[in-house]
């Protein structure tokens, strides 16, 4: 006697390994037909799992040849299959507030090696990744200036209000000179038929910003100093030690250039430069960029 | 918690929104098709946080009826103790429904999660009492969660599984028992009628008209292996002749229904859609024109 519970665990050996043994029971009419037919549940799952990871992943993609991404996505597939009922995010870095499969896409490349001599392929699906799940964050209420004037109206000591940087922000770090090479793909905005010349990627460490205001994905350049100030300030709330951890960085970060990025879903306030950390400075620019909140 | 067709009367044809097509949607302007138009979207693609697709989905709640049609649910593989997967899932979707009101919310009677994975399509169900069972506790566990009775949508069978009755019979036990109504899908009925060699007539003279409360459309394709026997159930080309017709046979047979065309792959624009969705809608009135002569009203 076979019982429903037999049933959906021998359909997911099938799913999973695409062995139908133990189905057999469950078909009045095995055949070699059957099997074939049986065939469309198992690809329709892997077709819409390799393209949610395209639809995620889109400048991986476009990197690599048709057949290699399919291999990649197949054998990530297999190996780690959604874990959660939607592909929304299937193949991303777990979040402290997502749900997602716990070894990334990202991750799985890492030990693939296909693409060790591609190391930048990795900065490159980073990029993608913060990208849509900063576009996809929670909207809220930031800090403004008139805010401020009147914390500071009411004699309050802003130093020891708690704040951290808004939630949908995330720092990024970089290894290779990509960020340019990622925006033309992502929002084609290289020129014709450009092929991006991927034999000559530089390494070079780069701290990115990303953050959600108004629907649009806003990006700014860090220098380690203003990298280190705001990672401390999300870990301790606190302005005064994020500033102490910030001036005791030497600075590092040399050779930044303004960039000028525009597009729907995608843009920048202002960039780093080389100029010494200040605590006003920072704060006026995380206060414009409705990147600060207070926290209760 | 009983599903009523009868509230949703007003809903003339409607189309899966896409995002492609959010700006089309909110700039239409033409009064009649205002009127009656409807948009339909797939739940799981709003499980984030917030964004641009949330915001466009709001605006669009605003301008139309919007209906919730959930694709991960796995209502067929409900346990006593619910997996943290399917739960979490069910979570999403009570936010989503608390937040937009959707006019319909529906499911599948289908299964698609086991304790730690999605396969993210819609798998079958032997036809089981059994099985009948665990769809109504997974049915019930919908409903009580989102507080409101749901439509669910027959599969597309592509081959046969052990079965105690037919899958009219299944369906209407289930949506008996539940409280819940019958989304039919003719397109599925069709692919499946072509597949397993089932009767559609038979099938649709076994369904409660009151409890049907939609019916989808949309388009197939057919398996490069098997092009005379095997019928995929792709939503990636228009609405075939044959789907046309038994749409126009079901609506005879159970009344005027609300009906949404599905096109999830290889979509045209928003244009051509609305040509397909009017021929819908040229259908709907038809039937609706002869209740009412039917029933003596004059408009």
């Amino acid at each position: 006697m076979t019982s429903h519970h037999d049933f959906l665990v021998a359909f997911e050996q099938y799913m999973k390994s695409g062995n139908s043994e133990n189905l057999i029971p469950f078909l009045p009419n095995s055949s070699e037909q059957a099997s074939s037919f049986l065939a469309i549940y198992r690809n329709g799952f892997l077709k819409a799992s390799i393209s949610s990871l395209e639809s995620n992943f889109p400048c991986i993609k476009q990197l690599l040849s048709a057949d290699h991404f399919f291999y990649l996505a197949r054998t990530y597939v297999d190996h780690y299959p959604p874990a959660s009922a939607s592909l929304v995010g299937y193949g991303m870095k777990k979040r402290s507030d997502g749900t997602t499969s716990n070894i990334s896409f990202l991750d799985y490349l890492q030990t693939e090696e296909s693409i060790k001599e591609a190391a930048w392929l990795l900065d490159i699906g980073l990029l993608d990744q913060v990208w849509l799940q900063t576009l996809n964050a929670k909207k809220e209420v930031a800090l403004t200036t008139i805010d401020v004037q009147k914390k500071i109206g009411n004699g309050e000591d802003l130093s020891s209000l708690p704040m951290s940087l808004i939630d949908s922000s995330q720092v990024v770090c970089l290894s290779f000179d990509v960020f340019e090479m990622w925006q033309a793909l992502r929002f084609n905005t290289s020129e014709q038929n450009a092929t991006p010349n991927v034999q000559m990627i530089p390494a070079r460490q780069c701290y990115l910003l990303f953050w959600q205001q108004k629907d649009q994905v806003q990006v700014k350049e860090l220098s380690l100093a203003e990298m280190n100030f705001v990672q401390t300030l999300n870990a301790t709330l606190n302005l005064e030690q994020a500033e102490k951890a910030a001036v005791s960085i030497d600075f590092q970060n040399k050779d930044f250039q303004n960039k000028d990025f525009q597009n729907k879903d995608f843009q920048n306030i202002d960039s780093s430069d080389e100029r010494k950390f200040e605590l006003s400075f920072i704060f006026a620019e995380l206060l414009n960029g409705a990147l600060l909140k207070t926290i209760p | 918690m009983v599903f009523d067709s009868k509230n949703h009367t007003q809903l003339g044809a409607g189309i899966n929104l896409k995002p492609q097509h959010y700006n089309d949607a909110l700039d239409v302007l033409d009064p009649v098709l205002l009127e009656r138009l409807w948009f339909e979207v797939h739940t799981e693609n709003y499980f984030v946080a917030g964004g641009p697709r949330l915001s466009y989905l709001q605006a669009i709640a605003e301008k139309y009826p919007l209906s919730f049609h959930g694709v991960g649910g796995s209502l067929g593989s409900f346990t006593k103790e619910p997996y943290a997967l399917t739960q979490s899932h069910l979570t999403q979707v009570v936010e989503l429904v608390k937040r937009f009101n959707p006019i319909l919310v529906s499911e599948h009677a289908t299964w698609s999660t086991s304790h730690d994975t999605y396969f993210a399509d819609l798998l079958p169900l032997p036809r089981t009492q059994v099985a009948l069972s665990n769809l109504c506790d997974g049915i019930d566990r919908y409903q009580n969660a989102i507080g409101r009775s749901i439509l669910v949508e027959n599969p597309t069978n592509y081959l046969h599984f052990v079965a105690d009755m037919d899958e009219a019979d299944f369906l209407m036990e289930a949506i008996k028992r539940t409280g819940a109504g019958l989304l039919l899908d003719v397109n599925n009925l069709y692919l499946s009628a072509r597949n397993t060699g089932i009767d559609p007539i038979t099938y649709l003279n076994a369904l409660d008209p009151e409890r049907v409360g939609e019916i989808h459309i949309a388009g197939f394709d057919t398996d490069k292996n098997f092009p005379d026997a095997l019928l995929i159930d792709s939503h990636g080309a228009p609405v075939d002749d044959a789907v046309w017709q038994l749409l126009d046979t079901t609506l005879k047979m159970l009344g005027s229904k609300p009906v949404l065309l599905e096109r999830d792959d290889n979509i045209p624009s928003f244009q051509n859609l609305l040509t397909e969705r009017n021929q819908a809608q040229h259908l709907i009135q038809q039937y609706e024109s002869l209740e009412k002569i039917a029933l003596g009203v004059t408009s």
